[in-house]
């Protein structure tokens, strides 16, 4: 009995080595194809670094060890007959792996691994709107609405015109500036036959957080348009009336269909 | 489908902002099993009970790790016998007293009210939690029996099966002593891998939990609730529980809430969220007994519950 307790826990040990190179490549894949930053922000690119590093210098420690071991044989252990005994004694030091050191709790960690690769990385879309809501007027620091100023109008994003807007009280200043946006389509029951909403998702650390921000859009063939597609808005800002009060809105001129850029978030 | 895919994204999103402050916390964790002994422990912990306290709330300032690095980090600490209520105030304080945290606060709120409440309340909360703890009369039984194998000497509780554990912590002190640098490094990196097989599973559990309730519950829902200055407290407090984001960035989220929700709910979001949440709550579960876990969330909930309604009525809104 004791024997066979001694392989499951070496063969659990193999299985954990597996799994930190395999949360390690995952780790790296990610980074290097650039999909980690649809699950967070650009800015924490370094925590994918550390994760690297210290998965695989984790998964090292075992097989180093196993092999000091062997050098030990002669001071320090003193009721060691065979390399599986090691084992055991080995594990015994690290006394918590009696209770749970099971393999499936082993296994739960696997389990980012494998939704990682079973599901393809997507990005948030018009769909998860319907839980996480969409917000025209969100709360800005008055310094970032400040930097969005700074950008020509027709530089300017999704998420720093609804920033100018949100942190504005007199929108009359955007009236007639030139707008040239990409977003998502995004309609609800309170946008009107020619309205739609063109969105972004904003991140701030990482898409738990993620926030949908839009830009009114007012157009005669908006309805052309489905829900959730890419398009390119060109246009000009003006008064509209959205849910009975004033709002300003994207009278576009121009809009095209477009491929889904290869950051769909805009970050924070 | 669809809404598998929102839920594997949102998961993947959480595990892998957490997964390297796990890893970080279990790393500090393993070097401190190996190259701390319980002589130098002893030797740094004050001797006197609030003191200690103190120390515990600000030693977030030496290891300086969020709410998944903590976790691995305080259970290893108690092995080398520091007092129970200077380990439950680190828990508790560590996330928010730690230089990351305050800087990312600073970085959304300049130096104001809100930093310095965030510091003072948190210090407020863990410290008090801590000494509560100490009343009681057998403090070594908060710890999920077996969960730390180093108290086999030092507890009474433990002491059934003292034994092959004590033996081996005798041995692994010897082996302390003897081996050279890089086989210290070494069994530091075999005991953090083992941290993080067994808060990892927590923390995965935890991410697929709040990835689920942010499919499933409507995030509106959930902020219509509060503009009251005892619902938006109870909301924010909810949404901190929920969100479980790392404590080192929330005072970014909380920012999208400020002009909305009341200035104690947000507060509260700042103290208890990096304090408990799904994630931490699960690895909890891991260190502590049951009973015990629900404490450790119903007190930070109703101080900062308290404090959070006190702003409200008496600094305004």
């Amino acid at each position: 009995m004791k024997a066979r307790f001694q392989l499951k826990q070496s063969s659990l040990d193999v299985l954990k080595v597996f799994i930190l190179i395999g949360l390690g490549l995952f780790f790296f894949e990610r980074f290097v194809t650039g999909k980690l930053y649809f699950y967070i922000a650009p800015r924490f690119w370094w925590l994918s670094v550390v994760a690297v590093v210290l998965c695989f210098a984790l998964a090292a420690s075992f097989n180093l060890l196993k092999r000091d071991e062997k050098d030990e044989h002669e001071h320090d252990h003193h009721h060691d007959h065979d390399h599986d005994h090691h084992e055991h004694g080995h594990d015994h030091e690290h006394g918590h792996d009696h209770s749970h050191g099971n393999l499936f709790s082993v296994l739960v960690l696997a389990i980012p691994l494998v939704l990682g690769i079973m599901v393809a990385p997507k990005t948030l879309g018009a769909n998860a709107i319907e839980n996480r809501g969409i917000s025209t007027d969100f709360a800005v620091s008055s310094d970032a609405a400040a930097k969005s100023l700074t950008i020509v109008p027709s530089q300017r994003n999704v998420l720093d015109w609804a920033r100018a807007i949100a942190a504005t009280t007199e929108p009359e200043q955007f009236y007639g500036q030139e707008a040239d946006v990409i977003g998502f389509v995004y309609r609800d029951s309170r946008f009107a036959d020619n309205q739609f909403m063109v969105a972004r998702f904003t991140l701030t650390c990482c898409v738990a957080d993620a926030l949908a921000v839009g830009v009114i859009v007012q157009a005669d063939n908006a309805a052309d348009f489905t829900m959730d597609s890419w398009v390119k808005i060109k246009g000009t800002f003006q008064e509209t009336t959205f849910e009975d009060s004033a709002m300003p809105a994207i009278y576009a001129t121009e809009i095209t269909p477009t491929e889904q850029p290869e950051q769909p978030y805009l970050y924070q | 489908m669809e809404q598998l895919t929102t839920f594997a994204t949102i998961f993947l999103g959480i595990f892998i902002e957490a997964a390297p402050f796990l890893l970080l916390g279990s790393l500090a964790s393993g070097l401190v099993e190996v190259f701390i002994s319980k002589d130098d422990m002893a030797r740094v912990v004050p001797r006197n009970l609030i003191g200690a306290t103190i120390v515990g709330g600000m030693m977030g300032f030496v290891f300086p790790v969020c709410e998944c690095g903590v976790v691995p980090l305080v259970r290893r600490l108690f092995n080398k016998g520091i007092p129970i209520s200077m380990g439950v105030a680190f828990l508790l304080a560590a996330p928010i007293i730690n230089p990351v945290a305050l800087a990312s606060t600073y970085a959304a709120y300049g130096f104001g009210d809100m930093l310095m409440l965030r510091f003072s309340m948190g210090l407020l909360v863990a410290t008090s939690i801590g000494l509560l703890f100490s009343l009681n009369p057998r403090p070594l039984s908060i710890l999920r029996p077996g969960s730390i194998p180093a108290f086999a000497g030092a507890s009474p509780q433990a002491s059934q099966k003292p034994h092959k554990a004590t033996k081996h912590i005798e041995k692994m002190n010897l082996v302390q002593v003897k081996q050279p640098m890089h086989q210290r490094l070494q069994m530091s990196l075999r005991f953090a891998s083992d941290d993080f097989f067994d808060m990892g599973k927590y923390l995965v559990i935890g991410s697929m939990l709040a990835a689920g309730m942010q499919t499933v519950v409507s995030q509106s829902t959930l902020t219509d609730l509060g503009s009251g200055p005892v619902s938006s407290v109870l909301t924010m407090q909810l949404l901190a529980f929920v969100l479980s984001v790392c404590s080192t960035v929330d005072a970014f989220i909380s920012l999208a809430f400020r002009n909305t929700f009341t200035t104690g709910s947000i507060l509260s979001f700042l103290v208890f969220g990096p304090m408990v949440d799904i994630k931490s709550t699960m690895m909890f579960l891991n260190v502590f007994n049951r009973k015990i876990v629900l404490y450790l969330i119903l007190l930070p909930f109703l101080m900062t519950l308290l404090i959070g309604i006190f702003i409200n009525l008496n600094v305004g809104i």
